[in-house]
């Protein structure tokens, strides 16, 4: 490694080898032992912000907040327990509901067509475009 | 870094709606972006405001996570890199060159007064840093990602993050010269 790449990574990632690019880890490791006077005073700034920096801890999370998260979090559980039986049977019922509506409504509808049947007479063209014999007689 | 993410198992169980695995990511994951947050954005309140919106993005990521696409907790460090950036730009909008609050209401006068003062040095030092300089440092050294991963959460290249860095340090070192003598 040459000095430069060697003081381009420790002003970049600091004293602490273990924050350096772990590709390059090995040789700025020998490097550094390989040239103790070149690399010594590079390393000893750099610790001086590393120590700084390690000043800087956060208050840790409280238990409100925590609690906050915990019940943020969906209840899968309840839903996924009754997943092949019950959510199955929930559906069979479902298609079984459904399969009577259809009858019903089938069977109204089948009524109401059924009753007023051969009462429509003449009616039938008035109600259509084409069939107008009125419009037919004057062309 | 495919096949080897130590939070793949752990999601995978979250998913399938373990109480368990869900107090487990908190305990694991809550103290890391909590300290991401509150170092991003100086503010306490918001930082909490942030997480819990990063917790409630990963209850809703987790069932559909796919194995060996990205890293999870790189993942994670991007949404909450992304929700700090929301809440920096809505308070540039709102108090323009205003400096944040780094006054501790609670602090007592004589119980580590020294440290409490280093310690706030460096909170303001790294208020005063650009953003992005900013997220640099937190990701790189207060997070420990690697160069790789904290390029990831950035959206930047590794050569990107490394200029970042060194430009971040070189201001951190002008900012600090006094407390570091």
């Amino acid at each position: 490694m040459i000095p430069e790449r060697f003081t381009e990574i420790v002003d970049a990632y600091g004293a602490d080898p273990q924050r350096w690019p772990e590709a390059e880890r090995a040789e700025a490791l020998a490097f550094a032992s390989a040239h103790p006077d070149a690399a010594g005073p590079i390393l000893a700034s750099a610790a001086l912000l590393d120590r700084q920096l390690s000043l800087y801890t956060t208050e840790p999370a409280g238990a409100r907040l925590e609690r906050l998260i915990l019940e943020s979090a969906p209840r899968r559980i309840a839903s996924r327990g009754r997943t092949w039986w019950s959510r199955g049977m929930w559906h069979g019922a479902g298609f079984a509901a459904a399969g009577l509506a259809g009858v019903v409504v089938g069977a109204i509808v089948m009524t109401q067509i059924q009753l007023p049947g051969g009462d429509h007479g003449d009616d039938i063209y008035a109600m259509t475009a084409f069939g107008d014999p009125v419009d037919l007689g004057e062309q | 870094m495919q096949g080897c993410d130590p939070d793949e198992d752990l999601v995978a169980r979250v998913a399938s709606g373990e109480r368990g695995a869900v107090r487990a990511m908190v305990a694991r994951k809550l103290p890391r972006i909590l300290g991401m947050a509150s170092r991003i954005l100086s503010d306490r309140h918001e930082a909490e405001d942030v997480v819990q919106e990063a917790f409630i993005r990963i209850w809703r990521q987790a069932p559909s996570w796919r194995r060996g696409q990205a890293k999870f907790d790189t993942w994670l460090h991007r949404v909450v890199l992304n929700l700090c950036t929301d809440r920096l730009r809505k308070r540039r909008e709102h108090y323009v060159a205003e400096l944040p609050e780094t006054e501790d209401p609670g602090g007592r006068p004589d119980a580590g007064v020294l440290e409490t003062s280093r310690r706030k040095s460096i909170e303001a030092a790294l208020a005063a840093l650009p953003q992005r300089q900013r997220e640099a440092i937190v990701l790189q050294y207060f997070q420990d990602l690697s160069n790789i991963e904290a390029a990831a959460a950035m959206e930047i290249s590794v050569e990107a993050l490394e200029s970042l860095l060194s430009r971040t340090r070189r201001r951190l070192r002008e900012i600090l010269s006094d407390e570091m003598g």
